[in-house]
């Protein structure tokens, strides 16, 4: 009798604790640090754990590898990127340990490219001027969503110009009309409170009439055709007594003279589209003062 | 008299048999990465000598213009 009592009892334990969920985690990971340029700076990211199984309650403690910098709670943040080990302990004093890696996110500029003028192509996008195109922002990890005094400035400018000391600002969303032919690189810069930064370029190219080339032109002299009015709009730095301007066919056919006394005017120019050549004269010496070609 | 008239008349013939209508061919080509296509377009000169014409005809022209791999040209023919 005192056999089978013995033999119950041990079944009983044996059920028992093969009934016993083993410590195990029932949550376990980590939000990205993001992108910082000194010590001081803080990444944002975290780590967080949770036990299950075992014998309740547990204790947490977390412990980053890299400086040993410990936190007794399950929840860890204000992390820099780095290996952080969780060992978790039951009431039993049972132990469970893993380690996490918190990585870093780079911010990424990028904006889309909107309009019903322009058609998407290998390197960019393509039309014919005047082209109204719309730009969408979708930068990514530019602002951790853990912190949300994350102030990103995006710098945008539809036509950057090469060797630009910094680009003009815009909003995030931004509606722009090319009105000339050319190619074009629209470009955004991105710069996180951390000082890190990304930019992106896209080439918009576009047909139809030219703005002047530097090389064809005169830097005080800017020609604009507008060739819904039949009207050229001629703009001038430098007006004295006036200037003479003419203006040619390819073929070398005087087709316009007017001389100029303000430093913008508008002259009414019925030639076909295509190109045509101008000169620039100060009116009372008759000398050169600018040349060049411009589309109509 | 009758002489000069005739004479008169006969300029006169000669200079309105010249200016009649004249087609004017605008041919867009278009060559590029993804597409390439050629359209042409006819415009009537009216009542115009065929040497004028064919000066307002070319006044049609556009130079080829090339943006990296895309190039587009217009030629006009009479």
């Amino acid at each position: 009798m005192k056999q089978l009592l013995l033999s119950f009892f041990y079944l009983f334990t044996g059920l028992t604790t093969f009934s016993q969920e083993e410590l195990r985690f029932v949550e376990l990971g980590s939000e990205s640090a993001y992108c910082r340029i000194y010590d001081y700076q803080n990444g944002n990211g975290s780590v967080y754990a949770s036990a299950s199984g075992g014998v309740p309650d547990y204790s947490y403690q977390w412990e980053n590898l890299s400086t040993g910098e410990t936190s007794m709670s399950s929840t860890w943040g204000g992390l820099n990127p780095g290996d952080y080990r969780i060992t978790v302990t039951d009431n039993d004093g049972n132990t469970l340990s893993e380690t996490i890696t918190v990585d870093s996110l780079n911010p990424i500029a990028n904006f889309d490219v909107i309009s019903d003028d322009l058609d998407p192509i290998e390197w960019g996008y393509i039309g014919t001027a005047p082209a109204t195109v719309t730009f969408v922002n979708t930068s990514l990890y530019f602002a951790n969503p853990l912190v949300p005094i994350a102030d990103t400035i995006f710098y945008f400018q539809p036509e950057a110009t090469e060797g630009g000391t910094f680009y003009e600002s815009y909003p995030l969303l931004e509606t722009y009309t090319y009105n000339y032919g050319g190619e074009f690189d629209a470009c955004m810069v991105a710069l996180t409170d951390n000082g890190c930064t990304d930019t992106i370029c896209k080439t918009i190219g576009l047909f139809g009439p030219l703005t002047i080339g530097e090389e064809s032109s005169s830097n005080l002299i800017t020609i604009t055709s507008q060739p819904n009015s039949n009207q050229i709009s001629i703009k001038q730095a430098d007006v004295k007594n006036g200037n003479l301007v003419k203006i040619y066919r390819l073929t070398g056919q005087l087709i316009l003279q007017e001389e100029i006394y303000s430093n913008t005017a508008l002259l009414p120019f019925t030639g076909t589209r295509g190109i045509y050549i101008f000169e620039f004269y100060e009116n009372d010496s008759m000398q050169l003062i600018g040349s060049g070609k411009f589309n109509y | 008299m009758k002489k000069l008239t005739f004479i008169l008349f006969g300029i006169l013939f000669i200079v309105t048999a010249c200016k009649k209508n004249h087609t004017c061919t605008c041919t867009e080509k278009y060559t590029g990465l993804e597409k390439n296509y050629e359209t042409k377009t006819d415009s009537i000169i009216e009542g115009m000598k065929k040497d004028d014409a064919k000066v307002l005809c070319d006044e049609g022209d556009i130079p080829a213009q090339t943006i990296m791999t895309e190039t587009i040209v217009t030629d006009c023919e009479l």
